[in-house]
């Protein structure tokens, strides 16, 4: 049993830490790096941006107004607000807005509710954009944003989608720093996915897409849990690039509880196990290259690795507090015993272990600071104590949502957008 | 257009060979660790043969007036935490291991020793100190569980014991398993055929016995 473990404990330790040292190889490796292309646009295509809205009359006049201040020729964005079925007061505050902004394309679509992708399709078929956006009711985008991610499609004639950086909107809980600290990782990641074609999801707030290419894939899957990471993966089966520049950031409002970040990310994976066994085809795929050979089986089996190895864990750890509690129990409750322990202590400690656990350590300290160099960010003074939180904390919550997704999937819950 | 896909070899290659050397360091590092333990255990059981031997050297020339004598704290008295020290090295190093195999049935003999030292003076002086065999197994069946569920727990209680009566108390364990003739002899002269077993002065108690069990012999 011990050595079972073990093995299954060093082999899970060694893929981790291979990946992390995988992705920092990338980094380092300059040359790998793709040009962004700065260039100036020499002409503004016409693009089309949806924001789908489901009960969002609090934070939709922000998302629009940033899409109206855009620094980008006014006449050449057609926006659609796709209201689906909200029950609030959605419809009104964007009818507000367009009296308001009479000189700007601006079209309401409401409809029954239908689910993302199946309002998203219809804004697809209503734009005229050689551009399309997906943006997020949620979020709002910085005014450079078409300006420097459209020149990006100029560079080749593959990219067929670009994607910015997306931060935490006032972090003013600790859970809401911890995300922020982790979008912060996830969009280095991602900028370091993009020199070897790797990225693996293009998220809902602001995603800019040439609208020929998905229009050529069949657009959006209107029956999926995470329709934004099932086109990604349909674009990377079809071989289209996907690009990030973090000079664009967008800002995201990001669960302030534990329970609604727990629902959220129960969709998330959720949706990204089931989107993972529809494109199975493309796992240890060679003609997939990087993405089908390590980023895409890693991206399917992580979760899963780690939530095995920490229910063995945790096990263990009941069954050591089971054998702690019968010697207890067999000294008549003399605690005092225990904290008299010999000289020999030293002895039982697994050294190897250790070592190995200092190295991953530093690595991930590496990989974390780099993340938030990269951003031009800077941990202030309180969020210092929030690094070692983060992982601890952070890991231990991703597994019960893991845990969750498992309990569901054995029960057979049937779960919704 | 589609992208043209490539597998970035070198960095494959370069991560597992870094995170190979990585594995191999820690490894090497655990493994100096045990050796050292290793060393201290070598050491310890040197340290008590001399201590033996010096204590037989004196019997010899006391003879008959060895009551007169006090001789506790002599012989170095850290045999529980040596034995749970190889117990350690058992699954550090594996059980097969030859120098593991080699300390425990050197060790083994020291304990058979000192044992037989205490136990003579005990009868000639009368002296009011316990001494405890205790023979345990650590043996696993193929698929790894351990047959013997209560040894582990015994042990500790024995140990209890022990660092409750520190100076009356001498707590002697044995592997039931190991090849040992000398082993073999204490088994036959008290009829052990079971483990966990004990020997408490000159009664043996068969299978587990809890903490106030043990006390009622002592």
């Amino acid at each position: 049993m011990m050595s079972t473990y073990m093995l299954f404990y060093w082999f899970v330790t060694f893929i981790s830490l291979y990946l992390l040292i995988f992705w920092l190889l990338t980094y380092f490796d300059k040359e790998s790096a793709k040009p962004l292309a700065v260039n100036n646009l020499k002409k503004f295509p016409l693009v089309s941006i949806a924001i789908p809205a489901y009960n969002e009359e609090k934070r939709i006049k922000k998302t629009i107004l940033s899409v109206l201040n855009l620094d980008y020729p006014s006449d050449k964005i057609e926006l659609f607000v796709m209201d689906d079925g909200s029950s609030d007061g959605t419809k009104k505050v964007v009818e507000k807005l367009i009296k308001e902004h009479k000189d700007r394309n601006i079209t309401l679509v409401s409809k029954p509710n239908k689910g993302k992708g199946a309002v998203l399709n219809v804004a697809l078929k209503m734009s005229n954009g050689e551009f399309f956006v997906v943006f997020d009711a949620d979020s709002t985008v910085g005014k450079n944003a078409l300006m420097v991610m459209l020149p990006v499609f100029s560079a080749d004639k593959e990219t067929a989608c670009v994607l910015p950086a997306i931060k935490v909107r006032d972090p003013h809980n600790s859970l809401l720093k911890y995300q922020w600290i982790e979008y912060l990782v996830t969009f280095f990641y991602k900028y370091i996915m993009d020199f070897v074609d790797c990225i693996p999801v293009s998220p809902g707030p602001f995603s800019v897409y040439k609208k020929k290419d998905i229009e050529e894939i069949g657009g959006f899957d209107e029956d999926n849990l995470t329709e934004d990471l099932e086109l990604s993966l349909n674009l990377q089966k079809h071989h289209k690039r996907i690009r990030q520049n973090n000079k664009v950031v967008v800002e995201t409002s990001a669960p302030e509880t534990w329970k609604s970040f727990y629902k959220q990310r129960n969709r998330w994976y959720k949706g990204g196990f089931y989107n993972t066994l529809k494109y199975r085809s493309l796992i240890f795929n060679k003609q997939y290259g990087d993405f089908g050979l390590l980023q895409f089986p890693a991206f399917f089996a992580m979760g899963w690795l780690v939530l095995a190895l920490m229910l063995i864990g945790i096990a263990k750890l009941i069954s050591t507090t089971y054998d702690f509690f019968i010697n207890l129990y067999d000294i008549n409750f003399d605690i005092l015993h225990f904290i008299d322990f010999s000289e020999f202590w030293w002895f039982s400690i697994e050294y190897s272990n250790i070592l190995l656990m200092i190295f991953a350590t530093s690595t991930l300290m590496v990989l974390l600071f780099s993340a938030i160099n990269h951003h031009g960010e800077k941990l202030f003074k309180e969020k210092w104590i929030l690094l070692p939180l983060y992982l601890v904390v952070y890991g231990l919550f991703l597994v019960f949502v893991w845990l969750g997704i498992l309990i569901d999937m054995i029960f057979g819950k049937k779960q919704k957008w | 257009m589609v992208v043209k896909r490539t597998v970035t070899k070198k960095n494959y290659i370069l991560a597992f060979v870094i995170t190979g050397l990585i594995f191999v360091v820690a490894f090497l590092f655990g493994m100096v660790a045990d050796r050292m333990f290793v060393e201290h255990v070598d050491k310890f059981n040197d340290e008590t043969r001399y201590d033996l031997f010096r204590l037989e050297l004196r019997s010899a020339l006391l003879e008959d007036r060895i009551c007169e004598y006090e001789f506790d704290s002599f012989v170095k008295d850290e045999f529980g935490y040596v034995s749970a020290e190889i117990m350690q090295l058992e699954t550090k190093l594996g059980k097969n291991h030859q120098k593991v195999k080699d300390l425990k049935k050197y060790y083994t003999l020291l304990e058979i020793y000192d044992w037989l030292h205490y136990k003579n003076i005990k009868e000639k002086c009368g002296s009011d100190y316990d001494l405890i065999l205790y023979f345990y197994s650590n043996k696993e069946d193929s698929q790894g569980n351990t047959l013997c569920d209560d040894c582990e727990r015994q042990g500790f209680i024995l140990g209890y014991i022990k660092s409750e009566n520190p100076s009356s108390v001498r707590v002697y364990s044995f592997d039931y398993d190991l090849e040992s003739e000398e082993v073999g002899i204490l088994k036959s002269l008290y009829g052990i055929d079971s483990f966990p077993s004990m020997v408490i002065n000159d009664d043996v108690i068969r299978g587990f016995a809890e903490l106030e069990d043990i006390e009622y012999f002592l």
